[in-house]
């Protein structure tokens, strides 16, 4: 199997199918990055768009300084940012947004007939308040828990996507943790 | 050390990013303090469920609809940078533009004021024929 440097410097030379495994490779991350991010499949599945479509407009300029993946979830957290201030503009769907906060587990979490879904252990119940309480975190401690807990990405890779010190790694991070903690209540 | 210490370091511990001197105290302090060892738990849970989340993906089809997008040249490497670039352009005239303006009515009113309403017609002449104006107000609000 080819490396991400070996198929970007494909994809460079105009492969689309060096491309195309790219984003197969990377494609469930983004997606479930934004989804921890916005808990709303439609939203998650535009910011994944976005991303891949502009790391394809943007592939000239990746210069590969950092590893494809760090590029690739900055770009995925800046497409995330973004959405939120879209949708902080329309202030008809932030209204709508609030008022279903409870809905997000029946719409979202629980029922949806195409989503692919890894099971795994816990409740139904619980993976809805979890989602609930990640979406009353302020936005940089929601996508630092989520690069962390959620995606298993190491401090100093999660410094880089986030363009913040080390020390601002661990701080967010005690603090997201602990403001969680408080919301759900364990 | 007292709790307060020991407190923030729970997540650092958790990830295992202590150094092994703290790390040892850290666990010494864990079995003696049923605060800090409720504390830790409670921390401990956050990340554990996050991690036990189910695995959001995409729809089958999501490599066919980018690729058909790249195909359909509606996203290209060269095409967005030349749109960026115009963008550019644009925005950078757009604002050019508007400093002209506005140093232009800013200094205007002055004019108006010493002179006679007969003189207006003069003025105009004066800073249709001598372009030069343009440049002084625009070096004057650039420098
Ligand atoms: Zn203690």
């Amino acid at each position: 199997m080819l490396s991400d440097i070996q198929l970007v410097k494909l994809a460079k030379e105009g492969h689309l199918n060096a491309f195309e495994s790219l984003i197969t490779k990377y494609k469930d991350k983004v997606f479930n990055i934004a989804f921890s991010f916005t808990s709303n499949y439609s939203e998650s599945d535009d910011i994944t768009q976005n991303v891949f479509l502009k790391v394809y407009s943007n592939l000239d300029s990746f210069e590969e300084k950092s590893a494809f993946s760090t590029w690739l979830y900055r770009i995925s957290v800046n497409e995330c940012y973004n959405g939120l201030k879209k949708r902080k503009k329309n202030t008809v769907s932030l209204e709508t947004e609030v008022k279903n906060k409870d809905d997000i587990s029946l719409k979202d979490v629980l029922a949806d007939p195409n989503a692919n879904v890894e099971q795994n252990s816990i409740s139904a119940e619980t993976q809805s308040m979890i989602r609930k309480a990640l979406l009353e975190l302020p936005e940089k401690y929601r996508m630092i828990v989520t690069l962390r807990d959620i995606e298993d990405i190491s401090y100093e890779e999660i410094a880089q996507i986030m363009k913040i010190s080390d020390a601002k790694v661990k701080v967010w991070l005690f603090r997201a943790r602990n403001k969680l903690k408080s919301i759900i209540k364990i | 050390m007292k709790c307060k210490n020991f407190v923030p370091k729970i997540s650092l511990y958790i990830d295992d990013k202590l150094p092994q001197n703290e790390k040892v105290l850290f666990e010494e302090h864990l079995k003696s303090c049923k605060e800090c060892f409720k504390e830790y738990s409670s921390l401990k849970n956050v990340r554990t469920s996050l991690m036990n989340l189910n695995k959001q993906k995409t729809g089958a089809r999501f490599e066919s609809i980018i690729m058909q997008k790249i195909e359909k040249k509606l996203y290209t490497p060269s095409q967005a940078s030349t749109f960026f670039q115009t963008v550019k352009v644009s925005l950078l005239a757009a604002v050019f533009l508007f400093a002209v303006i506005a140093a232009f009515n800013f200094f205007t009113p002055s004019f108006f004021d010493k002179k006679s309403h007969d003189n207006i017609a003069a003025l105009n002449d004066y800073v249709l024929k001598d372009t030069s104006v343009y440049d002084k107000i625009s070096s004057g609000l650039m420098g």
